[in-house]
């Protein structure tokens, strides 16, 4: 078979199989069935063996059971196991028993309500050739949905395929026109609630909190079926979501061929720097590899740009129609020619951003390749799970770029194939997000006396509920409170944006200037500054200018190798303490915290290498977050105990040919007097220290580092205890920072986030803990959205990583991939995040 | 612990943003004294009305409140037989004014004007929900009112008011009243009557423009409606409320006016005065469009009688003389042609070269007009898009008929 063949090839040629730095075999199962459940509607059957089904799988059946029993559940079995069975098969067999039954579904991508339609519709093909049973109306109803197909929709089909942002503004504002849909509403089924976390998970939650609020109202109480990929606490999370009771369904009783999954991690070519190869340049090797030996393959990469990079130079080896892009706005028919293309091996390889834009009838491939580490642990499953057609061997690859979270799994692949750490958090009592869909629940139905909202402490409702009356939007009669103003709120509310305070992002397309998308006012200083590279659904646009009074950011298409990371100068007050506990080494806290942050320059660093290409300005005014947060404060028993063991190995620093004779300048220029303490010369030499450290000035280009550090302003005169304390202080610094970035850049591991969405501190004497020295991490989010609470519960852990990232980096003295890039900054001090982390 | 305001503006959200009168429950202007009206009882409670009567034969500018036309031309129009057979005495004439203009569940129809004629008189009745939770009252008691009513009457009703008042009733679980009358919405009737000649065919511009009457000072712009309002809740002062009522009334009024003008104009366009010969030819091509041939030929030799500017005199002739074509009357529509020749109207050149051809057999004179149309094609002011297919018709044309000179 042409994959065990590329597979020995890969493993016995050096330039490929030495930096395979893990390879997995996971076994074929076999597939487990039930005979089809008894009480299903023998129509139903009769169809299901029209379309080839002999059985269902033990978990379908399982969601069968439970959705008879009237449970909520959630279905947690992996890529192509038949999940949408385990919904399809209840729902429709309620509505071959009653006419009136209706049903909604919501999907995160118009690619996949598409997919569900066309395999629904085809699906009723069968139930109806019987001529026994009416056809089921269904529709897709979204924003691309024509307007004048909407009456007939609202009034006429009895399942909706349908999306949140659509519920949001364009189904629940309008429910009197959705009465008799409501009044018989029976299923809500949602796919994927894995990606309904953080922001947009907890304005999801809320849109649901006005869903069933609405369904009450029309008397009826839908039951709902929920889907996930593979997360740490898909229950908890589900039930969240739903603020009800969830049935877990996880065993996949699905079959499987044998899976190999490798990881690839480009080799060291600049130790110093501890840079890697390029992951892009090593991928497309191996995806010319993998299409001389006539393996199917989907790609994917992080950015569009990478696709394009990917499509050019594998097009040098196959013809334009055989190696295809595959983009999230491509039409259907667009869609169907790759698919049939793909099923009738015309198509040799797709190369996508997003294993959710392909729709669900693009599998069964022979390999996937990914670029870089997309995220999260579920997100790479279910890239790979692209590949494999029934019982077929499968391939996918992994390669590793040289960011922090990447080189962690390449070195520990043990956290893709164990039990997966990363939770999905939503926060549905955020105040903002809560303040906001309180505005649109009631527009949509005036507040009775007394009623709460959802699972939100009614306390809490009540109080906002007056505020928006002396704010004028409600009035308040007897206890009740009604809609008052003339505004339609759900527009004003984005269901990504944490505040009604945004920026929006606008670009030139065909000639005119149209909204791609919008930031929160907290978060666009440092996304949207002037010079910022921002990445929008895998395109990358440089910003030319930014608006703040005004809430708008110029974009514009950029095409180059780089991303920028702002440099930000941050002050933390503390607000409110919150909670705190000792721990090994010092003591962790949460409460809520006081951002300011002035952004003082930002840094362009090339794609997938992660070299630092130079830097630029930035001129904003500082802004202010009030979020909440958990920190680490360091006992001084430590700081001590680090001073004593001068355990910091001294690098060996190059001071250049005229140190002595620098030396003896400093020492005469300061009479021979420590210039901290006083304390004159007597039988030894003072010492004379850097104060911006020699480290920080490594730079690459231009005059040896040496040269600008020993500048005499740069020296100054200290006796050795003073000397000590000086280079103990730098040290501690230095480990904060290095701490401060692993942290930061571990996080994601733990909770389901971006890089962005947590903010990441460090001071050596910090307020928040004393003036003992502190790493801080937050919530980028105004009011927080629970990340740095479940660190903080997840403390023990995150250390743990930490210290394994780091100690077992290979790069010299710090690097991108652990500690972060040494240099300008002061950041990154391998060693001394070493000695920290071992207390730790 | 600070205050949830506080908190929120520590979050970044606005307060207080705007000028908003204090909360004043007890106020001496009420709504009562403000503008008479009474109480009203319903089952659901009660509701706040401002009844007012006029004689059936009062006139509001132009025409009376009580149309006398027949109504089978707006039957016609209105595409339902069923108003043919009734009388303009079993009419609602219906107004809301609202608290927004976006729909969905969160605007209110705070005040609803609808009127009937009772015996000689013309009754209005606005329906005023004091407060929010007066609004099951409110809509029981509009109702109650129209049950006697055979058809509605509105402007701009079919995409606004109707959804609005069915939006309203769900909203509080009661059936829609509304599902099965018969519903004549001006809006779409001025449009099409008036469209060519007035720039904006809002009711208070045709009021003025077509019916000839204005309103009094205590009018107000509707888009200071809402706020108005929303102030009076707040703060219990209704003396601006007299200002919405009366915009309200005066819209209500101006219906029925409206009505009575064009159901006229349609049941006998031909002996109406019309002082504007651009309406002449909109009611022309509302009569073709409506299937009433002989009719539009008549309104249109009429209109082309008098002054008409360019562009409606060009459509006029065009529309003229396709009825001849269809007539087969050619002299009369070769000689409209040739009037719309003279104005450089492509498509007249392309007729009459066809005409001339295959029906006057006059292939010399199909020659030159084809020739003049490819020369204006030249020079005149066209698309790239119609250049090309306008060329390419053209020179197929001239091909044929060359051949047949040979």
């Amino acid at each position: 078979m042409s994959t065990k063949q590329l597979l020995s090839r890969w493993r016995s040629e050096p330039s490929i199989g030495d930096n395979i730095s893990a390879w997995r075999t996971i076994p074929a199962r076999q597939a487990r069935f039930t005979p089809f459940p008894a009480n299903m509607h023998p129509l139903l059957a009769a169809a299901l063996r029209m379309r080839g089904y002999q059985a269902l799988y033990t978990h379908q059946t399982e969601a069968w059971e439970h959705a008879q029993a009237g449970k909520h559940l959630a279905v947690v079995t992996g890529t192509a196991s038949g999940k949408t069975m385990c919904y399809n098969l209840p729902v429709l067999d309620q509505m071959v028993r009653q006419s009136q039954a209706r049903a909604l579904y919501l999907f995160p991508t118009k690619a996949l309500a598409q997919d569900q339609l066309a395999n629904l519709q085809s699906f009723q093909q069968a139930l109806f050739s019987s001529g026994l049973v009416e056809k089921i109306p269904l529709a897709v109803y979204d924003g691309d949905t024509p307007n004048k197909d909407r009456p007939a929709i609202r009034s006429r089909a009895r399942l909706i395929i349908s999306n949140p942002d659509m519920l949001h503004t364009g189904v629940l504002p309008h429910h009197t026109a959705w009465a008799d849909f409501f009044r018989n509403l029976q299923f809500v089924v949602i796919d994927e609630i894995h990606a309904y976390r953080g922001v947009f998970g907890s304005h999801v939650a809320n849109v649901l909190r006005r869903l069933r609020r609405v369904c009450q109202f029309y008397g009826t109480s839908p039951q709902f079926i929920l889907t996930s990929a593979s997360i740490a606490n898909p229950g908890e999370h589900a039930s969240q979501l739903v603020e009800a009771p969830v049935e877990l369904i996880h065993q996949d009783g699905s079959e499987r061929g044998t899976k190999h999954f490798l990881i690839y991690n480009p080799p060291i070519v600049n130790r110093e720097l501890g840079l890697r190869r390029s992951a892009l340049q090593e991928s497309i090797r191996l995806a010319e590899d993998l299409l001389t030996y006539r393996l199917q393959t989907v790609i994917f990469g992080r950015s569009r740009r990478t696709v394009e990079i990917l499509l050019t130079y594998l097009r040098e080896q196959a013809p334009q129609d055989q190696v295809r892009g595959y983009r999230s706005g491509y039409l259907p028919a667009q869609r169907r020619a790759i698919e049939l293309g793909l099923r009738d091996g015309q198509v040799r390889a797709v190369v996508a951003t997003n294993a959710l834009e392909l729709g669900i009838d693009i599998g069964g491939l022979g390999a996937a390749l990914l670029v870089g580490y997309p995220g999260t642990i579920a997100a790479t499953w279910q890239q790979a799970g692209r590949a494999g057609r029934g019982q077929e061997d499968s391939l996918s690859i992994l390669v590793t770029t040289a960011d922090p979270l990447d080189q962690y799994l390449a070195r520990y692949p043990e956290y893709l194939f164990g039990k997966p750490p990363e939770q999905a958090l939503i926060n549905p009592d955020n105040m903002l997000i809560l303040l906001d869909h309180l505005r649109c629940a009631a527009f949509e139905l005036p507040f009775q006396p007394g009623e709460g909202f959802g699972s939100a402490n009614l306390e809490l409702v009540q109080e906002m509920l007056v505020f928006l009356h002396e704010e004028g939007v409600l009035h308040q009669t007897d206890g009740s409170f009604y809609w008052m103003a003339d505004q339609y709120p759900a527009q004003n509310v984005s269901l990504r944006s944490a505040s009604a305070n945004r920026v929006l992002l606008q670009a030139m397309e065909n000639d005119s200037q149209i909204t791609i998308g919008e930031v929160d006012l907290a978060s666009a200083h440092w996304m949207v500054h002037p010079g910022a590279i921002y990445m929008h659904e895998g395109q990358a646009f440089s910003v030319e200018g930014l608006d703040l009074e005004h809430g708008i950011a110029n974009l514009q298409r950029f095409v180059g190798d780089y991303y920028t990371e702002p440099r930000r100068e941050t002050t933390i007050q503390l607000i409110e303490k919150k909670q705190e506990l000792p721990v090994k080494g010092g003591r962790i806290a949460t409460g809520d915290l006081m951002v300011t942050t002035q952004l003082v320059g930002y840094r362009k660093i090339r794609w997938h290498t992660h070299e630092n290409l130079g830097s630029g300005e930035i001129l904003l005014p500082p802004s202010q977050l009030l979020t909440s947060g958990y920190w680490l404060a360091v006992d001084t028993v430590v700081v001590d105990q680090l001073t004593e063991q001068g355990l910091w190995t001294n690098a060996p620093n190059n001071y250049g040919p005229h140190w002595l004779r620098i030396r003896e300048q400093v020492r005469m220029r300061d009479n021979y007097t420590c210039q901290n303490c006083g304390a004159r010369e007597t039988n030894r030499d003072h010492d004379v220290h850097h104060i911006v450290p020699l480290r920080s000035f490594r730079s690459g280009t231009g005059p040896p580092p040496y040269e600008l550090a020993n500048r005499m302003d740069n020296l100054v005169t200290l006796c050795p205890t003073c000397h000590r304390r000086a280079e103990t202080a730098v040290r501690i610094r230095s480990g904060l920072a290095g701490l401060a970035f692993t942290l930061g850049h571990l996080a994601p591991l733990l909770v389901m986030c971006d890089r962005g969405d947590l903010g990441v501190h460090f001071d050596p004497q910090s307020s928040l803990s004393d003036g003992q020295p502190a790493v801080i991490l937050y919530d980028q989010i105004p009011a927080g959205i629970g990340l740095s609470a479940r660190l903080f519960e997840q403390h023990i852990e995150l250390m743990e990583r930490a210290r394994q990232l780091v100690t077992s980096c290979e790069c010299l003295d710090g690097c991108p991939s652990c500690v972060g890039p040494g240099g300008e900054g002061g950041e990154g001090g391998k060693p001394e995040t070493i000695a920290l982390l071992n207390h730790l | 612990m600070p205050s949830l305001s506080d908190r929120l503006k520590a979050l970044g959200v606005k307060i207080g943003a705007q000028d908003l009168p204090p909360l004043r429950p007890t106020n001496p202007n009420t709504i009562e004294k403000v503008l008479g009206g009474q109480p009203f009882e319903t089952p659901f409670g009660e509701t706040f009305v401002v009844d007012a009567s006029y004689p059936a034969e009062h006139r509001h500018g132009l025409r009376s409140l009580l149309s006398s036309a027949p109504l089978n031309g707006l039957a016609i129009w209105a595409d339902d037989e069923r108003i043919r057979e009734y009388s303009p005495r079993t009419f609602a004439f219906l107004d809301t004014e609202t608290t927004g203009l976006s729909g969905g569940t969160g605007t209110y129809a705070f005040l609803i004007g609808a009127a009937r004629f009772e015996g000689d008189h013309f009754h209005l009745a606005q329906f005023f929900m004091r407060d929010p939770s007066e609004e099951p009252a409110q809509l029981a008691a509009l109702e109650q009112f129209l049950a006697p009513c055979n058809a509605l009457v509105t402007f701009n009703g079919k995409a606004f008011d109707l959804p609005l008042l069915r939006t309203r009733y769900l909203a509080h679980g009661l059936e829609n009243p509304f599902s099965s009358q018969s519903h004549i919405d001006l809006l779409h009737l001025s449009r099409r009557l008036w469209r060519d000649r007035l720039p904006s065919r809002t009711l208070g511009n045709i009021e003025v423009q077509i019916l000839g009457t204005a309103r009094s000072g205590d009018d107000i712009p509707g888009w200071q409606i809402p706020q108005i309002y929303f102030d009076y809740l707040r703060s219990g002062d209704a003396t601006q409320m007299k200002n919405v009522f009366y915009h309200n009334a005066m819209d209500v009024i101006s219906l029925a006016a409206l009505l009575h003008h064009t159901s006229a104009l349609l049941a006998d366009p031909l002996h109406e005065q019309i002082d504007h010969a651009e309406d002449i030819i909109s009611l022309g091509k509302l009569f073709e469009d409506l299937g009433d041939i002989e009719m539009a030929a008549q309104l249109y030799l009429r209109g082309l009688e008098l002054e008409l500017p360019e562009a409606n005199f060009l459509e006029a002739i065009l529309r003229m003389a396709m009825i001849y074509k269809r007539r087969e009357e050619w002299e009369s529509a070769i000689e409209l042609w040739e009037k719309a020749a003279i104005r450089r109207k492509l498509d007249a050149y392309i007729e009459l070269a066809k005409a001339y051809e295959h029906r006057m057999k006059d292939i010399q004179s199909a020659l030159q007009w084809t020739t003049a149309a490819m020369v204006l094609l030249d020079e005149g002011e066209f698309s790239l898009y119609e250049k090309r297919s306008w060329k390419f018709e053209l020179e197929h044309r001239l091909a044929r008929l060359q051949s047949k000179i040979v």
